[in-house]
């Protein structure tokens, strides 16, 4: 349903590629993670995966097809008619995006409008909001408020709502969960776990939360300074053989950790300037070899496991999954 | 709502009694005698008063009783409607107040108007980021620089004297009688010049206002999600860029309103339109210190009223305002 | 740069600036020489009158047969001490009080702004007419009435400064370690302000210099000195002048003259007000 091809994101002002080469594919009723650091480009992967690259960037190459039609190239008033109906985006900063004197459930009712043609009046609207607001403990009083009066996570869990309420056939979270507390967050994964069964809609999850990845995704992306790394399955769940999966692993702090066993990752992901060479992670990579400088690697792996790294490939030339 | 509401209405009326006393102590403060200023230099005559003479005046016009006495008899009159009486018309102030007032309404209301409207059409173009407007924003200051009388005089020559279109003064011809559509279209002919004159002189800090305003509102995070959840263009230009856009452009339209009446004097001397500014000239040149500070008290109490209802229509616009 | 010359480097590069700072050049030196440059005294009566712009009398005479070039002159002297004389001191005083109110703003500050608040509420013009009125019209009294009407609005601009940089940490650490608030003004927020400050002395300079006008033009003004404002006036008030050719070097020059003066001092306002921009952005 969704197809990004070969999709190469560059923002002019900034000079930078946010996005290299990216491919990856949604169909009804998947459920994919894109996972990364902060700055590694999964916000303007998300944006564009929408088909409405972030203000600033454009797509350099690739394409993004869904259902067929290249979104890229649509014209607005086109591209307009899916949004928020056929499929939607639901951006990170999700509480600061609801119109500031209308209250939430008339923000809501725009979008609402689209599929019923014509205007809803309140209590059609509420009508429709409250059952899926209700599991995330959403109640009327935080429909009829203002974004003033909402705090950061109601919003979120309130922004998600609005996503849902159309019923959508694709869905894009990015950080859906970055406001939300432990509670409302698990609450969250249930609520998307019970509106996503019973419909055939694909999610592609933006999260540097591998946890809530793992616990909620089937396959798992990982995104490193705008390109992908690794894909593998979640259930069952592989070890990763990206030296940089591993190491995000080896970072995710739980309960019952010695403080101070945990080691971070070197370095910071830098946006990609200009077109590099080699890997890019060489630089951070606890075993990068002198190949890993020189050229950028290839997908290796069969079935559902796909490395991009030189020293996952072993002398027989197949993915050897002790290195 | 209410209690903002009622928070300004207080401090409306402490600062309106403040101006009332005001109005009261300061010709009482400038040395010298009143009655003979007011009595010294009738027409061209100097007339000397006897102390008998002076005396008899001071009990008329009740200048001999003690200062809180002529305080309270002049706040009750004040709030009876009795403003005093003008010597050079020979009539109550607040007749004239009252007949003149609705010619400088009509004068500052349609100049401000015309300005905003101009204003939001091109400040909304400027501020969509179509680049910088010089042809707009050149003769824009230019005109703003110009003292509102000197443009007044040059309009005047111009197009009053030299090209004939608009009459030269007055707020509509005289000894005329003519009623309706007819009387309108005078009325609207008078008003022309000086509309324009004071139009000119605010149109620049409008469409500033309204420019930067817009090319705020545009970059904020709801604008886009309007642009990601698919909205009509139309709404997003009215619903979310123009609506939120417009909140310190009323508030500023409201000071510029408070603030005209200096422009509304100015305007109409050169003019000879018949409203309050004009009349205020004439107070100061005739020593008619009654009549001088009825229009004082009339443009303090416009000021106040437009204040008051500018923040009352910006809190009922903006709900957040009140949580302040 | 919070230099004078980083300062003035700054606005010569911004346009509005350059063209305001040439065209106060222009003022400032025309109103220096103006005594040289006059080749009459404004009042005497030198010539025809009204006689076109000529030989004798570059600008022509008016209706008294006064030479009108002399008159400019004087004319430009008055305004632009009128602009520095109020431009500097309403600011002066606005700092200290805006500064004072955002120091402290518990009590001292309530009690600044109550009074800033009160001043401004009252209409401008009239105001000054009241007062024109009832003092009596000499040029002293006209810049006191508006350096008393100019310092309530640099007062609030400066408060408002004021109080969001005192949270800011060094100065929190100042006031810690004891530095009074005569310290703090002369060391920390002179130099922040500076460009604020010049920025309001402008546009104060600016509508000082319309006031004066308007106060003249309605004849408020010191009937011994020839204003723009009152040469105006007396140009529209000669009988039948607008049927004359005269009005045209009469009405003209100062005309052109009171608006270049306004349009300088806003231009740079706007000038200084971009560079403030920038400087607080970083």
């Amino acid at each position: 349903m969704l197809e990004v091809c070969d999709l190469t994101l560059y923002a002019p002002r900034r000079r930078i590629t946010p996005v290299r080469r990216v491919s990856l594919e949604l169909r009804r009723g998947d459920r994919k993670a894109v996972v990364g650091e902060s700055g590694g480009g999964k916000t303007s992967l998300a944006w564009a995966a929408a088909g409405y690259p972030m203000p600033g960037q454009k797509a350099l190459a690739g394409s993004v097809c869904f259902d067929g039609v290249d979104l890229l190239k649509l014209p607005r008033d086109r591209r307009a008619e899916l949004y928020y109906h056929r499929l939607a985006l639901v951006p990170q900063n999700v509480q600061d995006t609801f119109h500031p004197t209308q209250t939430l459930w008339m923000s809501v009712g725009e979008v609402l409008r689209k599929r019923a043609g014509r205007r809803l009046r309140r209590r059609e609207v509420l009508e429709r909001v409250e059952p899926i607001g209700a599991p995330l403990g959403l109640e009327t009083s935080h429909w009829d408020a203002r974004p003033h009066e909402l705090s950061g996570g109601q919003k979120q869990r309130m922004g998600l709502v609005q996503a849902m309420v159309n019923d959508p056939e694709l869905l894009i979270l990015d950080e859906p969960t970055h406001a939300l507390d432990e509670l409302n967050r698990a609450r969250f994964i249930k609520s998307l776990e019970a509106w996503s069964s019973e419909r055939a809609v694909g999610i592609l999850l933006c999260t540097h939360d591998l946890g809530l990845a793992a616990a909620w995704a089937d396959r798992i992306l990982v995104l490193y300074r705008g390109t992908i790394v690794e894909e593998f399955p979640s259930r069952p769940m592989v070890p990763p053989m990206h030296p940089y999966t591993r190491d995000l692993l080896h970072c995710a702090v739980r309960l019952g950790d010695i403080p101070g066993s945990r080691s971070a990752v070197r370095g910071h992901p830098a946006p990609v300037e200009g077109d590099p060479v080699g890997c890019g992670y060489a630089d951070r990579c606890a075993s990068a070899l002198d190949l890993c400088r020189i050229e950028a690697p290839e997908p290796v792996g069969a079935g559902p496991h796909k490395v991009w790294c030189h020293k996952a490939v072993g002398r027989s030339g197949r993915v050897d999954t002790r290195a | 709502m209410i209690r903002y509401v009622s928070k300004r209405l207080a401090g409306c009326i402490a600062v309106f009694l403040a101006a009332l006393c005001l109005n009261f102590l300061l010709p009482r403060l400038v040395p010298g005698n009143p009655i003979q200023d007011l009595t010294s230099g009738v027409g061209s005559v100097a007339v000397a008063l006897d102390p008998e003479a002076m005396a008899v005046i001071s009990r008329y016009y009740g200048l001999d009783r003690p200062l809180l006495d002529q305080f309270r008899s002049s706040m009750a009159g004040m709030l009876r409607g009795d403003l005093g009486y003008s010597i050079q018309y020979r009539t109550a102030v607040s007749e004239l107040l009252k007949e003149r007032f609705p010619w400088t309404l009509l004068l500052t209301l349609s100049g401000l108007v015309l300005s905003f409207m101009a204003a939001l059409v091109l400040g909304a173009r400027g501020g969509s980021g179509h680049g910088t407007q010089w042809w707009v924003l050149t003769p824009a200051i230019v005109l703003e620089s110009i003292p509102p009388f000197v443009l007044g005089s040059l309009l005047l020559v111009f197009l009053g004297v030299h090209g004939g279109f608009f009459p030269l003064g007055g707020g509509s011809t005289p000894f005329s009688a003519l009623t309706g559509v007819r009387k309108l279209m005078d009325l609207a002919h008078h008003a022309a010049l000086p509309v324009l004159v004071l139009a000119a002189s605010s149109f620049f800090s409008f469409y500033l206002v309204v420019r930067s305003s817009t090319s705020m509102v545009r970059n904020e995070p709801y604008v886009l999600m309007a642009h990601l959840k698919g909205l009509p263009e139309r709404t997003i230009r009215t619903r979310y860029v123009l609506r939120t856009a417009l909140l310190p452009v009323v508030t500023f339209f409201g000071l510029r309103l408070a603030n005209s009446a200096g422009g509304a004097i100015l305007v109409e001397v050169v003019f000879g339109y018949p409203g309050i500014g004009r009349l205020t000239y004439e107070a100061v040149l005739g020593h008619d210190y009654a009549l001088l500070q009825g229009c004082f008290l009339t443009f303090t109490l416009w000021v106040l009223g437009v204040n008051f209802i500018t923040d009352c229509l910006y809190a009922a616009l903006d709900p957040r305002v009140k949580e302040a | 740069m919070v230099t004078a010359r980083g300062i003035l480097q700054a606005l010569r590069a911004d346009p509005a600036g350059r063209i305001g700072l040439f065209g106060l050049v222009i003022l400032v030196f025309l109103s220096a020489g103006s005594t040289r440059l006059a080749p009459h005294a404004p009042d005497a009566f030198v010539g025809p009158i009204l006689a076109p712009p000529g030989r004798f009398h570059l600008l022509g005479t008016n209706g008294l047969g006064q030479d009108i070039l002399s008159q400019v002159l004087a004319g430009c002297r008055i305004s632009l001490t009128v602009a520095v004389t109020v431009g500097f001191t309403g600011t002066a005083l606005g700092f200290l009080a805006g500064a004072a109110a955002g120091f402290h703003p518990k009590r001292l500050g309530v009690f600044i702004m109550r009074v800033v608040d009160g001043l401004m509420a009252v209409p401008r013009l009239p105001l000054i007419i009241l007062l024109a009125v009832f003092l009596r019209p000499r040029l002293v009294n006209v810049i006191g009435v508006l350096v008393f009407l100019s310092w309530p609005g640099v007062a609030r601009t400066i408060r408002a400064q004021v109080l969001s940089v005192r949270e800011r940490d060094y100065l929190r650490f100042v006031r810690f370690s004891g530095g009074g608030f005569l310290y703090v003004l002369r060391y920390h927020l002179w130099r922040e302000l500076l460009p604020l400050l010049l920025a309001k002395a402008a546009a104060v300079a600016g509508h000082a210099v319309l006031a004066e006008a308007g106060l003249s033009f309605l004849g408020l003004g010191d009937p011994t000195l020839k204003s723009w404002g009152t040469m105006i006036r007396s140009c529209l008030d000669y009988p039948g002048i607008l049927w004359t050719p005269a009005w045209s070097w009469w009405l003209l020059p100062p005309s052109f003259m009171v608006s270049l003066a306004l349009l300088s001092f806003t231009l740079i306002g706007y000038g200084l007000d971009g560079v403030f921009k920038r400087e607080a952005a970083g």
